[in-house]
């Protein structure tokens, strides 16, 4: 049978230790000895009673504890934090702008013409107010799905090829498509187109 | 109704609620009421009146001993285990409860004992008269003969490699499981053992130098 590791050393000296490693220390003096002596000095370190400091040193421990927090400048809060609504804003645009800027690969969809000559009247079907809106921001400015260009389009800084709007607007959830809508709008009017 | 809490003498997990003030207590003994660790920190994060007071009347107690442990002075160790309350503090909000609040602090103090036995050579002293409660069951010469003997314990153990002499300390006189010890340090249950077997091994080598 093996000697005991440190670990089987340490369980002994804290009464742990499994009994078929037990029936070794019976056999074997060396890790009798050493268990023995380890067990010895654990009881003597367990014998040293605690220091027990008067109630007055407790008041005045508290209250300077108290008075270094008191004392500890408040760390101020990262930069973005008083700024993060308007960073989320910003980076929404960001990720709208991308999207639509992407030359995806048209989705086959029935009924949906890619071509650059898309009928938005396909989308009329569809039961969603953001759709409608797209829709009639795109009847103002027909350019931007016949693949030419509009200045509206080129003050939003987009790069629009022929059907990419098509495209992308299919692949937004309703309430990108309504974010987009509203964007868009806002842009437009504040352009003046 | 509010009452007066006391509990730093009793083990943390407790829920003791008394009237009047208890020994341990001071001026400004917090007035509220919480069982949990986890309602004691929310109490605090939400800056609840007497909230940190309350932890520190309940922690403060093992926390000293401890950086009194490793450092075997009145004066290192109050400053160590002030520092530990003051971290304690700033750090509350990482507090997860994934492990008990007293084994958070046992991390903070462990940290903040090796960082300074790393810096500087602890300088044992004992106890001043002042500074300590005496037995009233022992006689003088038996309390001086005891005295005299944890004095060399403590200086053996101050003695020690920093990890067996945390290993040691958190075992012996904490009764910390070999698993928290083993987070605490950052090591696995079978080193945390062994530290704890050289520990004991290093000490009585010392202790048979005296």
């Amino acid at each position: 049978m093996s000697h005991l590791s440190p670990a089987e050393f340490a369980d002994h000296a804290e009464g742990t230790l499994a009994p078929a490693r037990e029936a070794h220390l019976h056999e074997c003096r060396g890790c009798r000895e050493q268990a023995d002596a380890v067990r010895d000095a654990f009881a003597t370190t367990r014998d040293v009673t605690d220091m027990e400091p008067s109630p007055l040193f407790w008041e005045h421990f508290s209250a300077r504890v108290r008075e270094r927090i008191a004392d500890t400048p408040v760390a101020p809060p990262p930069w973005w934090r008083g700024h993060a609504a308007m960073l989320a804003s910003a980076i929404t645009v960001m990720l709208l702008v991308l999207v639509i800027g992407l030359d995806a690969p048209r989705p086959r969809v029935a009924g949906i013409p890619m071509s650059s000559g898309a009928s938005i009247s396909a989308l009329d079907a569809r039961p969603d107010a953001a759709w409608d809106m797209l829709a009639s921001l795109a009847e103002e400015d027909t350019s931007v799905t016949s693949g030419a260009p509009s200045d509206a389009a080129h003050a939003l800084g987009l790069s629009v090829r022929p059907a990419t709007v098509d495209a992308a607007v299919l692949e937004l959830s309703a309430a990108e498509r309504e974010e987009l809508g509203r964007l868009l709008k806002d842009e437009l009017k504040r352009s003046g187109a | 109704m509010l009452t007066r809490a006391w509990t730093s003498s009793v083990r943390p997990e407790w829920k003791v609620t008394l009237t009047g003030p208890g020994p341990d207590a001071d001026d400004t003994a917090p007035l509220i009421e919480v069982s949990s660790d986890r309602e004691l920190v929310e109490a605090c994060l939400a800056e609840r009146p007497g909230a940190f007071d309350l932890l520190l009347q309940r922690h403060r107690r093992q926390v000293y001993q401890l950086c009194y442990r490793f450092v075997s002075n009145h004066e290192d160790a109050s400053d160590l285990a002030q520092d530990v309350f003051v971290r304690a503090y700033r750090g509350l909000r990482n507090f997860r409860g994934q492990s008990s609040l007293a084994t958070w602090l046992y991390r903070i103090g462990v940290n903040v004992c090796l960082n300074r036995v790393g810096s500087k050579t602890p300088r044992p002293g004992p106890l001043t008269h002042e500074d300590r409660l005496p037995s009233r069951a022992e006689g003088q010469a038996d309390a001086v003969l005891r005295e005299e003997r944890a004095r060399q314990v403590r200086a053996a153990i101050a003695r020690l490699p920093k990890r067996q002499r945390a290993t040691l300390i958190l075992r012996a006189y904490h009764d910390l499981p070999h698993e928290d010890i083993a987070g605490i340090l950052g090591s696995s249950v079978g080193a945390v053992k062994a530290n704890f077997f050289h520990a004991l091994k290093n000490l009585r080598k010392l202790l048979g130098e005296v």
